[in-house]
């Protein structure tokens, strides 16, 4: 038996319903909080509300992808999936 | 020598974590001392770790570029989402594996190994904790409804499981895979046509479990004993698909699924846990899953932020928690 075929679970894969470009941020921590900082393209200082995350889709803070691997993705994320999809790794 | 000091509070997260920001914001406020540090990225930018061992015990210090702390006076270690270890991004190949793989099993086994530290969750803990059969195990342990579900690499079981009942796919892991233009892909939710099932099923394990007739679905999120629970509307069968459309009220738990929630809890060695849960129209909870590191921060702040408060007053509170 061969397997040349991709697994059978790949065809069960679909987009996410909103893509919209998302600005890339870094971060710098408060040194007297250890609270993110964030900063845009320009070096202007994003105000990311009281909440800290939106819960729009616009942005990447929604639960469940798998995708944004956290220290990768350029947006502050909130994710559902850990990181660990190096299987050697993992949580670690 | 005994030292009584309350000791700092470690955060282990990548510097874009906003969920970790809500917590730290209220750990602030509380003049909670706090270090935070990213160690697959900050070792590599000014931090610092050594630890020794011997007959004095066991010591070290870490050093990020603001912050000092004697590993000895860890209070709590609050396990977010730490960096990948992957080595220096100067190297590459089987040296930049080597390093990766040092990273790994010295950081790790450091950070993970702190004595008397309260750890939110335990790192091992929680990668135990992510493997779906154990989830599964551990759920029926606990005394939860679990749906009927099938684990198999043959083609014909899967085609019968998914005849017997209407069913669904779900991945035993959630990698990054895209589609030919590029674009960010994952698996959701659907029902299962029997007919579509190829003999790829024998690839790799595929999970397919009886699709609950539900009215409505619940993220259970646990801090401790706190138990808070919130009932979601979606249109979707997969509710993560549009969070933009759902809608969220607080609801109260069952005392038999509290109970199972705490005995899963011991059993898998967890302090804090993101519950999924579907509801049927006659009040059946069914366990679905359990992530050990979930995300809370989406949920609406009137649901979010007892969250975040628990969190702290775990942290803050340390080993007596």
């Amino acid at each position: 038996m061969t397997f040349t075929e991709p697994p059978w679970g790949t065809t069960r894969m679909g987009p996410f319903v909103t893509a919209e470009p998302v600005p890339a941020y870094t971060a710098v921590i408060d040194p007297e909080t250890q609270v993110a900082i964030y900063i845009d393209e320009q070096g202007r200082r994003v105000e990311m509300g009281a909440h800290g995350t939106s819960t729009n889709t616009s942005t990447p803070t929604t639960t469940g992808q798998g995708d944004g691997q956290s220290g990768q993705q350029n947006q502050p994320s909130d994710i559902d999936s850990m990181p660990a999809n190096d299987q050697d790794q993992g949580t670690g | 020598m005994t030292d009584d000091r309350p000791g700092a509070v470690l955060v282990l997260t990548n510097s874009l974590d906003a969920t970790a920001d809500v917590v730290l914001h209220i750990l602030a406020e509380r003049r909670v001392p706090v270090v935070r540090v990213d160690p697959g990225v900050d070792l590599y930018n000014g931090a610092s770790l050594t630890t020794r061992y011997g007959t004095g015990g066991q010591r070290g210090a870490l050093a990020t570029p603001t912050r000092a702390l004697d590993l000895r006076h860890v209070r709590s270690v609050w396990w977010r989402r730490p960096t990948a270890y992957s080595g220096p991004l100067e190297l590459d190949g089987q040296d930049a594996k080597f390093a990766g793989s040092q990273m790994f099993w010295g950081v790790g086994g450091i950070l993970a190994s702190l004595p008397h530290a309260h750890y939110v969750n335990h790192p091992w803990q929680i990668r135990n904790g992510e493997y779906k059969p154990a989830q599964l195990a551990a759920a029926l342990r606990a005394g939860f409804l679990v749906p009927e579900t099938v684990i198999t690499m043959d083609p014909a079981e899967a085609r019968q499981f998914c005849t017997e009942q209407p069913a669904v796919y779900k991945p035993l892991w959630n990698t990054p895979y895209r589609d030919a233009d590029d674009r960010a892909q994952q698996v959701w939710v659907r029902e299962v046509n029997p007919t579509d099932i190829t003999d790829a099923v024998s690839t790799c394990p595929h999970l397919f479990q009886a699709r609950v007739e539900k009215s409505f679905d619940v993220r259970l999120t646990a801090v401790g004993a706190r138990l808070f629970a919130a009932r979601i509307t979606s249109p979707e069968l997969d509710w993560r698909r549009r969070q933009d459309l759902l809608s969220y009220e607080p609801i109260s738990v069952p005392d038999a699924v509290a109970a199972s929630v705490a005995g899963y809890l011991t059993d898998m060695g967890l302090v804090f846990g993101a519950f999924d849960f579907a509801v049927t129209a006659d009040g059946a909870w069914y366990f679905l899953e359990c992530n050990p590191n979930g995300q809370w921060a989406w949920l609406p702040s009137a649901l979010s932020d007892p969250i975040a408060l628990a969190l702290a007053d775990q942290l803050e509170k340390g080993p007596t928690a």
